[in-house]
């Protein structure tokens, strides 16, 4: 009969106690954590070149995905998830590069918001490569750019210029098509 | 209690403070050094966007780097966050049932269409320690300064998230928010595009129903409109007996929002009405027991328009403009006819100072008109009443360590028309060793200001038979027995010292503890003083004649066991010394699974335990232990069918009696219902 009022006493910090045990257990995980604006770009990014197809996979590094960052780097969240990514079981590379003399060497080409006076130039120098270019600044999908990231609202969406893919012999999915929120021909 | 008797129960609560703090110290060192040779391994980092396909990204809401919107990890303050899922799963079917799962909050149902809601003790019909907002429009009653939760409602699907802050929040929100503030948060339109219907049927819920409609508006913003009407059945009272207090009530309302580069704005608005049923047991001279039954309907109304508009600055800062106008409308016959017009301003202006300084600071003006026509047992003098509130507040988050120390202090200054001039300054600290562990303390002042009601009222509340001295011999003569406001109140204080820590020691487990220590002065009593040859009645006087303390803490863990389970556990425990009011439950638990059998099947259990507390007159109010569970099953996609049961381990339980109004409580019993979402 006194057991009740003594347990009822240490039940609180009894709980608490029997909790912590038992979290301490386990090794930790990466944590579950709110994801900003840029991992979600980069989650797009990912997306993009899983639903693209690119003309000569006979040259395609076996082990490695390389993409590049044409401009200043928008976010370190950005590279940093990108490389924690993988494509079909490769690897990607993140590499920064100055010119787009190095383009031939990338699949994926995203071109950061610092060109933009630089776009057309950026782009005619591109036309003869098959990368596909994606970028987030606004307008890119109306100039030339293959791929644009857009901000609605809260949320971020893609437009798609199909004249642009076309030219650098690629294709992109109709999935991808399908969710585009617009889409440009010429 | 004597002396000596209060002396050993200071004593004995001092050791048990020191014992649980002991043990939490412990605890948290053990957790925060043991895991350290374990993430010496190699870790095994999948991004959160790793298994996202582009619908999912595309669904993604994008808090973006350059608004810095405090995350509510980093809060130097006890918060639960109450999700659209939490409400969905939980079966319950209005705002303040789904407080119930939340640590350190008390809910209790009055009747069937009152509640009783606090946070740390002081409940009552008229709890008015807790500050509650609906998308920032401020909804307690200048009548008495608590919430009529039977008008605080919408279309529970459109309620994005409830963030419930424990402890005083006055510091940005302001007089009233002296044990905690509780933010009501609506979707934003672009997130209810499309069509939505709700049926409800059941035992208890005659017939719910709500329809909801919202589209786009080209590239730059969206607006949804909903309508919803309810009717709920009558409640048995402590003798099982058919209470008699049904209500329905019927609202619309629309929300506009819409975003251009750096501006965004919002404007939204509702609309309500309804009838309640209510029994009130009046004085009665020709009654041998002095007092009778009546039943009336009451009759409650209102609307409001909120708009608001957010400018992002360069770097970092943002300055926001908030306007709305708020009318209610309430006619308890004879007892109140009133109606309020409130009409409120806000300017919020938040930037940085370096990558030190985080500022907020802000100003209001609020303007309150409260009319009401004397009825046969209250009147209010002056029964109309225009007030004036000016407020101004700062705060500022001090980075004193880089991502690991902040310091943030602030204060709310504001002038209202009963007590002037009034301070509640806050300091708080917020410490993160590690990303896994955050320990925080803090110290506040809060006041809560009188109202209409407490400071004007003179309330005939029943007839007292009182032995008198006549010239003829001891005579029983019967007496009113009245409340007055004695028009000068002073506002209640609080201090209040609180501490806490937030820990997640593995990915799927987080664990939020928190204690308190409250200190409070001029709180509201009586004085009663027995009838003379000049005053031939019972005169209790509200006064600030009554000090108290309470003490306690709570603990919020949610776990996911393996990926399609979860719990979540909530617990608090309260003592008090205030002689003021009635006494709080000394522990509530809350315990909820929630178990995804098939991808399209959920099984949903929420078992809860309130211990038993004294009412306003210490007469005992029974503890009960209680479940509710849901099945919900999705046969197509756009389609939700559940079935729900609530109470379900008591035939009925009165959960509370109020105190100033003389309404006869009823108790909730076992529900039953069925529920249809249909999305297109």
């Amino acid at each position: 009969m006194k057991f009740f009022p003594l347990l009822r006493k240490y039940l609180a910090p009894l709980l608490i106690l029997l909790l912590l045990m038992f979290a301490v257990a386990e090794p930790k995980r990466s944590s579950g954590e709110k994801l900003d604006e840029f991992q979600i770009k980069a989650g797009f990014v990912l997306n993009f070149a899983l639903l693209a197809e690119w003309p000569d996979e006979s040259q395609v590094d076996k082990e490695v995905f390389p993409i590049a960052i044409l401009g200043k780097v928008p976010s370190n969240s950005f590279v940093n998830t990108l490389r924690a990514l993988t494509f079909r079981g490769k690897k990607i590379t993140v590499k920064h590069i100055e010119s787009t003399e190095e383009a031939k060497n990338f699949r994926l080409i995203f071109i950061s918001s610092s060109e933009r006076s630089q776009l057309p130039v950026i782009l005619k120098e591109l036309h003869h490569q098959s990368v596909l270019t994606v970028s987030d600044m606004s307008g890119f999908c109306e100039a030339g750019g293959m791929v644009g990231m857009i901000s609605l609202q809260n949320r971020i969406g893609y437009e798609v210029n199909r004249a642009a893919v076309r030219k650098a012999r690629l294709s992109l999915s109709s999935q991808m098509l399908k969710l585009a929120k617009k889409i440009y021909e010429n | 209690m004597n002396e000596k008797n209060k002396k050993t129960y200071l004593i004995e609560r001092l050791e048990n403070s020191i014992g649980a703090l002991a043990l939490a110290v412990v605890s948290t060192f053990l957790l925060t050094i043991l895991p350290v040779p374990l993430q010496a391994a190699e870790e095994v980092q999948e991004p959160g966007v790793a298994n996202l396909t582009l619908e999912d990204l595309m669904s993604l809401e994008v808090t973006s780097a350059s608004r810095k919107s405090q995350s509510l990890a980093n809060t130097a303050a006890a918060v639960f966050v109450i999700t659209q899922d939490d409400i969905r799963r939980s079966g319950v079917t209005s705002i303040p049932d789904a407080l119930r799962m939340v640590p350190g909050i008390t809910v209790a149902k009055i009747n069937s269409s009152s509640w009783a809601v606090t946070a740390r003790g002081f409940n009552g019909l008229f709890a008015r320690k807790l500050l509650v907002l609906i998308d920032g429009r401020c909804v307690y009653s200048p009548l008495f300064s608590g919430v009529f939760w039977d008008v605080q409602d919408t279309l529970l699907e459109d309620i994005e998230r409830i963030e419930v802050i424990r402890g005083p929040g006055a510091t940005i929100w302001g007089a009233n928010a002296v044990n905690g503030v509780i933010n009501i948060i609506t979707k934003n339109a672009s997130d209810t595009t499309g069509g939505l219907v709700v049926g409800e049927a059941g035992n208890y819920d005659r017939g719910t129903v709500g329809v909801r409609y919202g589209t786009a508006l080209g590239e730059w913003g969206s607006v949804r409109a909903y309508g919803k009407y309810f009717n709920r059945s009558e409640l048995k009272t402590e003798s099982n007996l058919a209470a008699d207090d049904g209500w329905d009530q019927a609202r619309g309302g629309f929300r506009l929002d819409g975003k251009s580069g750096a501006d965004s704005f919002t404007l939204q608005g509702d609309i309500y009405g309804g009838t309640e049923r209510e029994t009130f047991n009046v004085p009665d001279l020709n009654s041998p027991s002095f007092s009778s039954n009546s039943t009336n309907d009451t009759k409650v109304g209102g609307g409001n328009i909120l708009s608001r508009w957010t400018h992002s600055l360069a770097d970092d800062s943002e300055v926001s403009l908030q306007l709305y106008y708020d009318r209610t409308l309430r006619d308890i016959p004879g007892f109140l006819n009133e109606q309020c017009n409130t009409f409120d301003a806000d300017l919020l202006h938040r930037f940085q100072v370096g990558k030190i300084h985080d500022i907020v600071w802000g100003g209001g003006y609020r303007y309150t008109e409260d009319d009401n026509t004397a009825t046969q047992y209250l009147t209010l003098n002056p029964e109309n009443r225009g007030d004036n509130l000016y407020s101004a507040f700062i705060q500022d988050d001090i980075t004193v360590v880089q991502e690991k120390v902040h310091l943030i202090i602030g204060s709310k200054f504001e002038h209202n028309d009963y007590t002037g001039f009034e301070v509640q300054p806050s300091a708080r600290i917020l410490w993160t060793p590690n990303e896994k562990i955050t320990f925080w303390s803090s110290v506040s002042r809060a006041v809560h200001t009188p109202s209409h009601g407490e400071s004007d009222v003179r309330l005939e509340q029943s007839i007292v038979p009182i032995p008198i001295q006549t010239p003829g011999g001891v005579q029983t003569v019967p007496m009113p027995n009245i409340i007055q406001g004695p028009g000068n109140l002073l506002a209640e204080e609080v201090m209040a010292y609180e501490a806490g820590v937030r820990v997640q020691p593995r990915e799927k487990l987080s664990i939020d503890m928190a204690g308190f220590y409250n200190k409070y002065n001029r709180l509201v009593g009586y004085n009663t003083e027995f009838p003379t040859a000049s005053q031939p009645f019972i005169l209790n006087l509200l006064q600030n004649n009554l000090k108290g303390e309470t003490f306690g803490g709570e603990l919020a863990a949610d776990w996911r066991v393996f990926n399609p389970w979860r719990l979540a556990l909530a617990y608090s425990y309260i003592t008090t010394s205030a002689s003021a009011g009635d006494t709080p439950p000394a522990h509530q638990a809350s315990l909820r699974s929630q178990l995804n059998i098939t991808e399209n099947l959920e099984f949903d259990l929420w078992g809860r335990y309130v211990d038993q507390c004294k009412d306003y007159l210490s007469n005992n109010v029974a503890g009960y232990l209680t479940l509710d569970a849901r099945l919900g099953w999705r046969p197509v996609k756009r389609l939700e069918v559940s079935l729900v049961g609530r109470n379900l381990l008591h035939q009925r339980q009165q959960e509370y009696r109020p105190e100033f109004l003389q309404i006869i409580p009823s108790g909730v019993g076992r529900e039953v219902y069925g529920k249809v979402t249909w999305n297109f």
